[in-house]
């Protein structure tokens, strides 16, 4: 009896811990189509667990815990002015992509703007299976397309791993996406590592950050055109947060620009506008060509 | 034809047994419960190779369809932590539901290749002779070249892509974060190697409980001083000629770094305060504060108008300082810091005062002239300790003061036409010393700290000739019995000196509980002021003191312990912030000669909270609250008159207790903002009240001399103030516009007696309302547009006086960018008020032009300043028993041209 119960205990351990794993997928892009050499790289966590999965980049996970580290302790430590360093590269990736299971809902969690929405992914994605057959990694995989949000893709699936995820909004196969890339080679997710994951949490927006601009927050819920009309109206004037934020009454707001420092308001925007729109240039080969 | 028909028969038969099969069914384990996520297969037996899926929604039901001329094909049902299931199946449409067995689903782990994270505390070297080539300038040309590091434009760092977290010269962290202009224009030949030193965690005693994924760079320079910085020169054409020069030179050296920084102007800027401390730091990094005089005697001083000061300062400014960073001892755990600075100043200053007095019927002039002089001088050593083990910060500042201000006063009163020359000479010695340092206690960090302050202040007051001075004589019943004092004699001397000592002592210690976090402290604050005071008349050289009615020697100590609770709550929805403090007040005043022997002991609890809750998305409500007790200082307990300014001596008697006033706040706002329709509003709520056993009683003649003594009457003022504002930003033509408005309706007693001596306790009701708008767009790329607009009036009513004034304000202000690097300014402020009889308008005019020599990084700006060249700006007030009409002398229009750039 004793023996029953201890083995009882023991695969319900197995199976708890099973639970948890994390997928790294290496996210080649090219954010600026005009440029060939524009490649960038970055290293995305798919994490899976009972209820569903989330899919972000390490980079920005690790940039968001110091700096909500740091304003804990400027917080913590009674200072009246938090400060908040933000490097802004081209690529860096902010979004993120949930899933529930087993119903498959699909959120896409990104900015635009100076405000984070969680954005109800409508499109389902349809599998075509193809026949062809490869070994990747150490797994058999199989071939599927679909098209998606504006691009082709080719999927590589195995059934080895039971787990109908994949990286971004990519789903729904009969196995693990080990590789997806799209026909005009700017977008690229290749399966890195696969292991059993020790820590269960990531980003819940943190309450300490309420009020603070440029850190994360809880987004905010729409639906994909609300979202699109947002990312235009972004588009169209991108320091419209900046602009809010400096209205804001004892706000004080000191930027370093190309190595000047500027605390006049209007020379903030307009340099802000100018880097902004320089960016916006720059990445015009977004993973989804009809948001 | 009848071939023709069987053969299309044929062809429809084939079709048919190729058409496609539909298997349904539901996928359940061992215990009956549906398995969602299942994926089932179908492959062609053989093949191995999927050719139709399904996967089994929450309730365990699947549909597959496929196509396949096979008879049988392989059905496979995989599920996570089941045991997968093969079967063949016949190839038609069917209902299949199947059992799984449960079986922990391994999965093969695949070890990454590449490193993700490197080795913890791995310092990599750099000799830049390596990298480096002929064309290379500066130490950011270098840098970008070695391998893992990138060089942004703006000197940023980044090493694996990621922010460095700080950047070091020699070891040393002079410049706190802002080290680009270090990056960009050190010149490489003065470094000699540079370090990356992998997660770096720069607070030590916290190396070991918050990790760093963040890189920092140290780079080592050659034993050659290097200089570099930023500077601005500016030449005015105005009478007199203007200048403006701004040089912040620094300099490494391998033992020290030097930041030094010379300021000076006569244009109207300050620059003086920029030594001013404006971020406290670290609350465990111990007390530092601005030091200032402890102001007791004033001359009278020229009004200044309620604009940016550079349209009104007249300066004539000098202001140097100094920083040096430098390790005292072998330990590099030990940093010392010295800081210093010397401000000369000269300002100057006019304003021309009409009063229509209603308690005394009376209306008089003043025509105010000043000089300030400040001469001051500030050192300040920090000392720090950085280590593993502990945290220790102790700065010590001393400070010296020699100040003069000069006033030249013209009256007009029912006196008559005088002059008063006043002159206060006031240095002051001021000494700080705070100390903090963090212990580590089992899991929890221990923080101790102690503040100890003491300070000098003299100042002597000169006002001639005395006869300048008109008061009412009192007899010893505080009746009236002349108006002239001082009479016959030259002038009149006050001459005060003050010795404050403060010493703060407090231990506290941190932890939480799931969202709480507790804050226990305790400490003891304890304060002493040695006062003198006495007046004196001078007679043909000879000084007279005017006896013991104008003499003070008070000593004044105010003890408190106190512990105090920190409570607070952080949540999804609800957030809440409270102190909960105790107080052990024990308050002494004494003077002996004047028969002051007050004493106050009290406990006092003084709770303040905060609390917010967000929901519905858009939502914010939040409200706060507090209580406070105040017992006055050194201030309200002197029995001898003090001239603290020529118009308005004053005393407490000496059978006054001590004085206490009790303030309650509460105040609740609630937020909405939604920026999916760029909306936003909020509206707010204050409410104070404040009740005193203590009132001053203002003895005006008619002249505006007004004698102030205490009396002990309850009194109260209260306020009560509510506002809204609503804003929309319109996305298509790239405008924000906002509307708000305020009502403040503020009661409060007052106490006064006219000539007559008769006293009158009243009440005063000042209703105040504003409303404003702002505006701005960015519609076209060559040009913005601001404009704020504000209109407020106020209305004064009590029993002398029911009146009303009005203002308006606004400021328009665009910028145009013609070409790149190009910008042309233009502003129009306008300041109105007045009120039903008469309005004054100031308006002003600025134009601005800025070139960028972007690759120089060289500015050049022309600015005209007050185009409309207005030398005076006017505004009337209302107050309890007057109103005023003031006049101020203003910059005239002036024109600057100015050079930014880089050294190199």
């Amino acid at each position: 009896m004793m023996k029953k119960l201890f083995f009882l205990i023991l695969l319900m351990g197995v199976f708890l811990s099973a639970q948890n794993n994390r997928v790294v997928y290496e996210y080649t892009f090219r954010p600026d189509s005009t440029k060939i050499d524009s490649l960038n790289k970055e290293w995305m966590y798919l994490d899976i667990n009972k209820n569903g999965s989330q899919f972000y980049s390490k980079k920005a996970f690790d940039r968001d815990s110091i700096i909500t580290e740091s304003i804990k302790k400027q917080k913590a430590a009674g200072m009246r002015s938090i400060s908040v360093s933000q490097e802004q590269s081209t690529g860096n990736i902010n979004f993120e992509v949930e899933k529930t299971y087993p119903d498959y809902k699909i959120f896409l969690i990104a900015n635009a703007g100076n405000d984070r929405y969680k954005v109800a992914e409508d499109r389902k994605i349809i599998w075509k299976i193809l026949s062809d057959k490869k070994q990747l990694q150490t797994y058999n995989v199989q071939k599927a397309t679909t098209d998606f949000a504006g691009r082709n893709w080719v999927a590589w699936f195995t059934t080895e791993i039971p787990i109908q995820d994949g990286p971004y909004k990519f789903a729904g196969l009969p196995g693990l996406i080990v590789e997806i890339a799209d026909l005009s080679g700017s977008h690229k997710m290749e399966l890195k590592g696969l292991f059993k994951k020790k820590t269960v949490q990531n980003g819940e927006a943190d309450p300490d950050l309420k009020d603070i601009p440029f850190t994360k927050q809880k987004p905010l819920e729409v639906n994909r055109k609300q979202y699109g009309k947002k990312l235009r109206e972004f588009e169209n004037d991108p320091v419209q947060g900046m602009r809010e934020i400096l209205a804001q009454p004892n706000s004080k707001v000191k930027v370093n620009i190309n190595g000047k420092e500027i605390t006049d308001p209007k020379e903030i925007l307009r340099s802000l506008e100018e880097n902004a729109r320089d960016e916006i240039r720059k990445d015009n080969n977004k993973i989804e060509l009809l948001p | 034809m009848k071939h023709f028909a069987s053969f299309i028969f044929s062809v429809f038969l084939i079709l048919l047994s190729h058409a496609q099969s539909v298997v349904t069914g539901k996928i359940t384990d061992a215990d009956g419960q549906p398995i969602p996520s299942a994926s089932v297969t179908i492959e062609e037996p053989g093949k191995d190779a999927i050719m139709a899926f399904s996967i089994s929604d929450s309730k365990g039901n699947y549909k597959v369809t496929f196509t396949s001329s096979e008879k049988n094909v392989d059905l496979k049902i995989k599920a996570f932590n089941q045991k997968p299931l093969f079967k063949s199946i016949a190839n038609q449409t069917q209902n299949l539901n199947y059992t799984m067995d449960s079986d922990a689903t391994e999965i093969k782990e695949v070890k990454l290749k590449t490193k993700l994270i490197t080795k913890k505390g791995d310092t990599i070297s750099y000799d830049l002779k390596a990298f480096e080539s002929k064309s290379d300038r500066t130490l950011a040309d270098v840098l970008k070249k070695i391998p893992g590091i990138e060089v942004n434009p703006d000197g940023s760092v980044l090493y694996q892509g990621e922010p460095i977290n700080k950047f070091y010269v020699n070891g040393k962290d002079l410049m706190e974060g802002g080290y680009g202009t270090i990056n960009n224009s050190l010149p490489k030949d003065a470094v000699q190697k540079v370090e990356v030193l992998e997660n770096h965690q720069p607070v030590k005693i916290l190396q070991d409980k918050v990790p760093s994924e963040n890189a920092a760079i140290n780079v080592k320079l050659k034993n050659s001083v290097t200089m570099t910085g930023r500077g601005e020169a500016g030449t005015g054409f105005a009478d007199p000629w203007l200048w403006n020069l701004k040089l912040t030179p620094m300099f490494f050296g391998q033992k020290n770094q030097w930041v030094v920084n010379y300021k000076t102007n006569n244009n109207g800027e300050t620059v003086e305060k920029e030594g001013n401390i404006l971020s406290f730091g670290n609350r465990f990094e111990g007390r530092r504060g601005n030091v200032s005089q402890d102001d007791w005697l004033n001359v009278e001083n020229a009004t200044v108008p309620n604009l940016p000061e550079k349209r009104y300062l007249f300066n004539n400014v000098h202001f140097l300082s100094a920083n040096l960073l430098t390790n005292p001892f072998k330990s590099k755990e030990w940093e010392l810091k010295a800081n210093a600075s010397y401000t000369n100043n000269a300002v100057s200053r006019e304003s021309f005062t009409q009063t229509d007095n209603f308690l005394n019927n009376t209306q008089y002039f003043t025509n105010i002239r000043n000089n300030f002089y400040t001469d001051k001088a500030k050192g300040e050593l920090i000392f720090t300790k950085n280590a593993k083990k502990g945290f220790f910060k102790n700065v010590t500042t001393y400070s010296q003061f020699w100040n003069a201000d000069r006033a030249d006063v013209l009256r007009n009163d029912i006196y008559g036409n005088r002059n008063g020359a006043e002159a206060i000479e006031s240095p002051t010695t001021s000494f700080q010393n705070s100390l903090s340092t963090i212990i580590p206690f089992k899991e929890k960090l221990v923080n101790l700290m102690s503040y100890i302050s003491y300070q000098n202040d003299r100042q002597s007051l000169d006002i001639s000739p005395s006869n300048y001075l008109k008061f009412s004589v009192l007899d010893a019943a505080g009746q009236p019995t002349g108006s002239f004092l001082f009479e016959n004699t030259n002038s009149v001397r006050q001459d005060l000196r003050i010795r404050s000592l403060e010493i703060n002592h407090s231990a506290s210690l941190g932890f939480s509980a799931k969202k709480w976090t507790f804050t226990p402290e305790v400490g003891f604050n304890f304060s002493t002021n040695q006062l003198n005071t006495t007046f004196s008349t001078i007679t043909n050289s000879i000084i007279s003191s005017s006896g013991k009615n104008y003499e003070n020697d008070l000593k004044y100590t105010n003890a408190i312990p106190y512990a105090s609770l920190g409570l607070n709550y952080k949540g999804d929805s609800w957030l809440l912030y409270s102190q909960f403090p105790v107080n052990f007040n024990n308050i002494k005043a004494n003077d002996g000669e004047r028969n002051v022997s007050k004493k106050i002991n009290k406990v006092t609890f003084e709770p303040s909270l905060y609390t917010q809750y967000s929901f519905a998305s858009f939502w914010k409500a939040s409200i706060s609250a507090n209580l406070n007790y105040n017992y006055g200082d050194t201030k309200d307990n002197y029995a001898g008159i003090i001239f603290s300014s020529p118009t308005s001596p004053s005393s407490n008697a000496a059978n006054t207790p001590i004085p206490e006033t009790i303030s309650k706040f509460a105040g609740s706002k609630l937020e909405y903002r939604n920026p999916l329709n760029n909306l936003f509003f909020n509206v707010n709520y204050r409410f104070s009240k404040a009740d005193r056993n203590i009132i001053g009683n203002t003895k005006n003649d008619g002249s505006g001399f007004i004698l102030t003594t205490f009396k002990e009457l309850k009194n109260q003022s209260n306020s009560n103030s509510v506002g809204a504002e609503v804003g929309k930003y319109f996305p298509n033509f790239k405008t924000n516009a906002s509307l708000s408005f305020n009502n403040t309706l503020a009661k409060s007693d007052g106490l006064t007696t006219d000539q007559n001596n008769i006293q009158y306790f009243y009440l005063n009701k000042n209703t105040s309302q504003t409303a404003s708008l702002k505006f701005n767009n960015t519609y076209f790329s060559w040009m913005s547009v601001d404009y704020n607009l504000s209109f407020s009036w106020n209305h004064q009513q009590n029993i002398f006086n029911d009146s009303r004034n009005s203002g308006f304000n606004h400021n328009l202000s665009t910028f145009f960018y013609p070409l790149p690097n190009n910008t042309i300014g233009f502003t129009w402020d306008q300041i109105n008020s007045g009120n039903d009889l008469s309005n004054y308008k100031n308006a002003f005019y600025d134009v601005s032009y800025q070139y960028t020599w972007a690759k120089k990084k060289i500015d050049f700006e022309i600015k005209w300043l007050n185009i409309a060249n207005r030398k005076v700006f006017e505004r009337f007030s209302t107050n309890a028993t007057y109103n005023d009409f003031t006049r101020m002398q203003l910059r005239p229009s002036q024109v600057m041209f100015t050079v930014k750039f880089n050294f190199k």
